[in-house]
């Protein structure tokens, strides 16, 4: 089974060394995902095979998890005062990011369990899975819509950036962070360890708010 | 920190010891979900007692010896998440069915997010300096 572990090293090498010349639109979890899911179509390998002999990625999921306590220290420290201005901001985008995501789907007529699964996109995967799991629904869908959710903020996220003409870069760098969490933070610290360090702060503090919101809304009844 | 020649010994054993104490706050964390049932993933609650310890006096401590392993998994965060990536290809049936809510809810959640967050924290910015 360990074929799967150099499948995923050997190709996700490859990708990020191909992400250099995309300017961000060769995102390499993107370019990762489907090369990979080209050799097991060709090959005829089941997908459960693979994920078996990925299994070993995966499990360090939960603690790259806890070792985002240091991006969220890093940044406190760092920003002094102005913390409180980004927990404010992540807490509020935390909430009607969600809402709005789930709004969305439901007025398009989704089930009552995808709207479960689609509600905790906005953290990484690691969490995403955790908290559907805890809400009894399919944890591996809510890890693709974060892993999609994600690509989506890593190709969009600088150019809209660009476009919107932020004064203050920490600003920027945090709303990558918190709404395209570990894959939006990769391509922000393409950008620059400014955007990239601020964008990490977002991602860390997504994994704690969107948990936390998903908790505030299932008390109240809402999920 | 930067290794010159040599490998300097020490070095890898402090990081693997780093290393085992985060892998040891997220078994704690997933241990204290189990038990108590809390719809917060166990990551999550691991996250939150190494963010109280590091309020503490042991901050110094930690820094040393956790955070250049700490620094090595979040370095590698996105290569950790392509096997739940390439798990799309078996959920492809699902995803079709109901592909226009999924798409238009990926798209406007993250647009309201990116924006609620990048517009907020700009505004508060400035008003701050």
């Amino acid at each position: 089974m360990i074929w799967a572990l150099a499948l995923t090293l050997l190709v996700w090498g490859g990708a990020s060394w191909l992400a250099r010349f995309g300017r961000g639109t060769l995102n390499p979890v993107l370019v990762s995902t489907i090369v990979i899911g080209a050799v097991l179509v060709i090959g005829r390998i089941p997908l459960a095979s693979y994920e078996e002999g990925a299994a070993p990625l995966t499990a360090f999921l939960g603690p790259a998890v806890v070792a985002l306590a240091f991006a969220i220290d890093r940044g406190a420290r760092r920003l002094g005062r102005r913390l409180m201005v980004v927990a404010i901001a992540g807490t509020i985008a935390t909430i009607v990011g969600a809402a709005v995501t789930v709004a969305v789907a439901w007025a398009l007529g989704a089930s009552g369990e995808l709207l479960r699964i689609l509600a905790p996109k906005h953290a990484t995967s690691a969490v995403s899975a955790a908290v559907a799991e805890v809400l009894g629904v399919d944890a591996s869908l809510a890890a693709v819509f974060s892993i999609l959710t994600g690509i989506l903020g890593a190709v969009a996220g600088p150019p809209l950036l660009r476009l919107m003409r932020l004064r203050d870069p920490v600003a920027g760098g945090f709303a990558i962070g918190l709404s395209a969490h570990a894959i939006g933070t990769a391509r922000a610290m393409e950008e620059g360890p400014a955007l990239g360090e601020s964008s990490a702060l977002g991602l860390a503090l997504a994994s704690l708010l969107v948990p936390l919101a998903i908790l505030g809304a299932s008390l109240l009844g809402w999920l | 920190m930067a290794m010159q020649g040599r490998p300097a010994l020490g070095q890898v054993p402090r990081w693997l010891f780093g290393f085992g104490v985060i892998v040891a706050f997220a078994a704690l964390g997933t241990l204290v979900q189990a038990l108590t049932g809390l719809p917060i993933p166990g990551a999550t609650l691991g996250m939150i007692a190494l963010l109280l310890l590091l309020a503490t006096p042991l901050r110094g401590w930690l820094t040393r010896v956790v955070a250049p392993a700490a620094d090595s998994l979040i370095a590698v965060l996105p290569l950790l998440l392509v096997p739940l990536s390439v798990g799309v290809i078996g959920s492809f049936g699902e995803l079709a069915e109901q592909a226009l809510a999924i798409v238009a809810a990926l798209v406007a959640g993250w647009l309201a997010t990116f924006l609620t967050a990048a517009l907020i924290a700009d505004r508060l910015m400035r008003r701050r300096s």
